[in-house]
């Protein structure tokens, strides 16, 4: 059907004109302002810890296979947000930043041994994550900033660090990408006993 | 001279229209409500697509209307509720019967129109930017249930579940920064 | 051959109204004219300028038009005011520390005028800008230092912003789609178009080919009204010229609506080093806005078509509409030529 690809297409450039009349109507803003979007997207990427442990779940995700590569990103979003939100209305939680450098440790190695728990303690182990990132980042969030753009750009970014994984990850495909892919989870793990350890 | 009269009479009420095409876009608690109806019709089928749309834009003209009449002081935490719950039917990837879907669509159209009411200038520039509001938002919709209603492939139907995921969380994170106001 | 002769009776109309366009244009335009006011702005060393300001007396009265100068800026030699025949010459020395490039220059009281400003400025180092205010923006803003980045990004601007506030120009491209209904048609069509009108904004901002402007927005209009007339006949299930060549009539009338962008952009000023370039990525911003108006549209109506069946009652309305906004112009242009 050339109808429905034209339409795709047309629905593609539409889509990165509306975004680009967004960023650009963006500065102009009165109280709906462009800026609090940025400083909520640049926020996950800006923390390596918070971003080497999102591609660690994406790249894992590969290796969990079927329905978990696909369940992951549905869920871990809400996930993240439900820690986001106890971050925000201060609900005591412990140890938040053992528990995030202590989740890259977990991830890495899972994905640099390729383990394939059942999907019920993949989804505990991953969903404890998404507590405590979240947790920490909704007590980071400005209070001055607006909430609407801020939680929207922080949603995206977190998205996409999940989606960069998956696409990578895709490359355990091939055997050498599984050792690329599996490597980057040695380093991951690595990266998180820094940050455990303090040395970091 | 005549010609400056010619390109004013071209771009007389232009710049009141693409304000009022885009208001639904660059806000985005409209264009979240927007994208979570679009989502939701289209999931649902093509019934509720001819029944939600059609509501969904009656609904902008509605609140464009009520709020000539009617002052609030915004309607961002109806259009975060109603994103919020056909964000979650669509992640969840439940169906709705079509009148459920065309009332919520009613809905949040209304809480559009009231808060993409445009500061009235004069009478010609509210018409038209209103006007213009109601074909953005209506063509918005349009476009994203298309697409949720052509879901054919398993990945789409995973695309649209996580973009169903996303508006979920960002709503829910909205309503926890809400709720840590009132407890400060 | 009722489609043949009401294409031969179109092309009579067409002409008739091509002649009476030219015709309404060369006959007045001596008869009565406002003559504009004139600025004129030389550097003379690092931070002082000379100010000419000469507004022209409308019947005896002075112009009531204030020149308002960025607040930073100093009188050196107060306004010196010299009546000339028919007009009154104002000249003055300033200091401007801060420069004035990038900086505003108002007119107070010009929107309430029908006179336009013809403003020219002259740096030490030779470089020269020169713009017409209009009394619909009355300000002018001295352009500053352009580089090559800056004159690609403001002309580019300028070009995907004069295509998308053209509404007559969006129109046309509009009434093309829908004859349109092939994608391989479309593509040619618009290539068409696109080579047409640059051809002539090219022609046209070189000074090769001038046209006045008021009978080309009238001829704009007229070519919308034919094409939007086109698209209902085919709904009909009629066949003409425009039908099954769309791409040879929008070639022709792309010439037109390059004569309507080359006024547009001279209106908005050319650099005076590189006016290549600015032609260039203007036209670039144009193409942009284009593509930009047709992937919107066609995404709307590709979606609209899944969800809603009748495509050609929605057709049919849109010919109509477009028709009747393009006979409004008609009408307007025609009578803005004869007055």
């Amino acid at each position: 059907m050339a109808g429905s690809k034209f339409g795709a297409v047309g629905a593609a450039i539409w889509f990165l004109a509306v975004v680009a009349a967004g960023s650009a109507l963006g500065h102009t803003g009165d109280d709906h302002g462009g800026g609090g979007f940025s400083s909520g997207f640049m926020h996950p990427l800006l923390g390596p810890d918070h971003v080497i442990a999102m591609v660690a779940v994406g790249l894992w995700g590969v290796f969990l296979g079927a329905p978990a590569i696909w369940v992951l990103p549905i869920v871990f979003p809400l996930v993240m947000a439900l820690g986001g939100a106890f971050g925000m209305i201060e609900v005591p939680l412990p140890a938040v930043e053992t528990g995030i450098a202590l989740s890259a440790v977990v991830l890495g190695l899972c994905v640099a041994f390729a383990l394939q728990p059942p999907l019920w303690a993949a989804a505990l182990i991953v969903g404890a994550f998404a507590i405590f990132h979240g947790y920490a980042h909704g007590t980071e969030m400005p209070v001055a900033s607006d909430a609407l753009s801020y939680a929207l750009g922080f949603v995206v970014a977190t998205g996409l660090l999940h989606l960069c994984g998956i696409a990578f990850g895709n490359l355990a495909r091939w055997p050498v990408g599984k050792m690329a892919v599996r490597a980057a989870g040695v380093v991951i793990a690595l990266a998180g006993g820094a940050y455990l350890s303090g040395v970091a | 001279m005549p010609q400056e009269a010619l390109a004013h009479g071209v771009l007389k009420g232009v710049g009141d229209f693409y304000a009022g095409l885009l208001h639904p876009i660059v806000v985005p608690a409209e264009l979240l409500a927007i994208a979570a109806m679009g989502l939701l019709v289209g999931r649902s089928g093509l019934a509720t697509c001819r029944r939600g749309i059609p509501m969904l834009a009656a609904g902008v003209a509605v609140g464009l209307g009520l709020a000539s009449v009617v002052t609030t002081s915004g309607t961002t935490t109806p259009l975060v509720v109603a994103a919020l719950v056909a964000g979650a039917i669509v992640t969840a990837d439940q169906r709705v019967p079509p009148w459920v879907a065309a009332g919520l669509a009613a809905l949040a159209g209304t809480a559009l129109g009231i808060d993409a009411a445009p500061e009235a200038k004069s009478h010609i520039a509210a018409v038209t930017s209103g006007v213009a509001t109601i074909v953005g938002s209506t063509a918005l919709a349009t476009i994203i249930a298309a697409l949720a209603l052509r879901v054919e492939k398993h990945w789409q139907h995973v695309a649209a579940q996580v973009a169903g995921s996303w508006i979920t969380a960002w709503a829910m994170l909205y309503f926890a920064y809400q709720l840590a106001l009132l407890s400060r | 051959m009722t489609a043949a002769l009401s294409g031969r009776s179109t092309a009579v109309r067409l002409l008739a109204a091509l002649v009476v366009a030219i015709l309404g244009w060369v006959v007045p335009a001596a008869a009565h004219e406002v003559r504009p006011a004139y600025l004129q702005i030389d550097q003379t060393d690092d931070s002082h300028y000379t100010v000419l300001w000469k507004t022209p007396l409308l019947s005896g009265m002075p112009l009531p038009v204030v020149l308002r100068l960025p607040d930073d800026v100093k009188h050196v030699v107060e306004p010196l005011e010299r009546p000339l025949p028919g007009s009154i010459l104002q000249k003055r020395v300033i200091s401007a520390p801060a420069g004035l490039a990038g900086r505003q220059i108002a007119f107070v009281g010009l929107q309430a005028t029908i006179t336009d400003v013809l403003v020219r400025v002259t740096w030490l180092d030779g470089r020269q800008a020169s713009a017409i205010v209009r009394p619909s923006q009355p300000w002018y803003l001295v352009p500053a230092e352009q580089s090559f980045w800056s004159i690609a990004w403001d002309y580019t601007a300028l070009g995907i912003n004069h295509i998308l506030y053209g509404l007559d120009h969006l129109l046309f491209v509009a009434s093309l789609m829908l004859i349109v209904r092939d994608w391989r048609v479309l593509v040619k069509t618009i290539t068409a178009f696109t080579i047409a009108h640059s051809v002539t904004l090219a022609l046209a901002t070189f000074g090769l080919v001038t046209l006045p402007p008021p009978p080309v927005e009238a001829m704009i209009a007229l070519s919308i009204l034919l094409v939007a007339a086109e698209a209902v006949r085919m709904e009909r299930g009629k066949v003409s010229l425009t039908i099954t060549w769309p791409w040879v009539v929008a070639f022709g009338f792309g010439l037109l609506h390059g004569f309507g962008f080359a006024g547009a952009m001279v209106d908005l000023g050319l650099p005076q080093r590189d006016v290549p370039l600015a032609l260039l990525f203007f036209n670039v911003g144009v193409e942009i806005g284009q593509l930009m108006f047709i992937a919107a549209i066609l995404a709307v109506a590709c979606s609209a078509r899944l969800i809603f069946t009748s495509g050609r009652s929605m057709r049919i309305a849109a010919a109509y509409g477009i028709g009747a906004i393009a006979a409004f112009w008609v009408v307007e242009r025609l009578d803005a030529i004869f007055l």
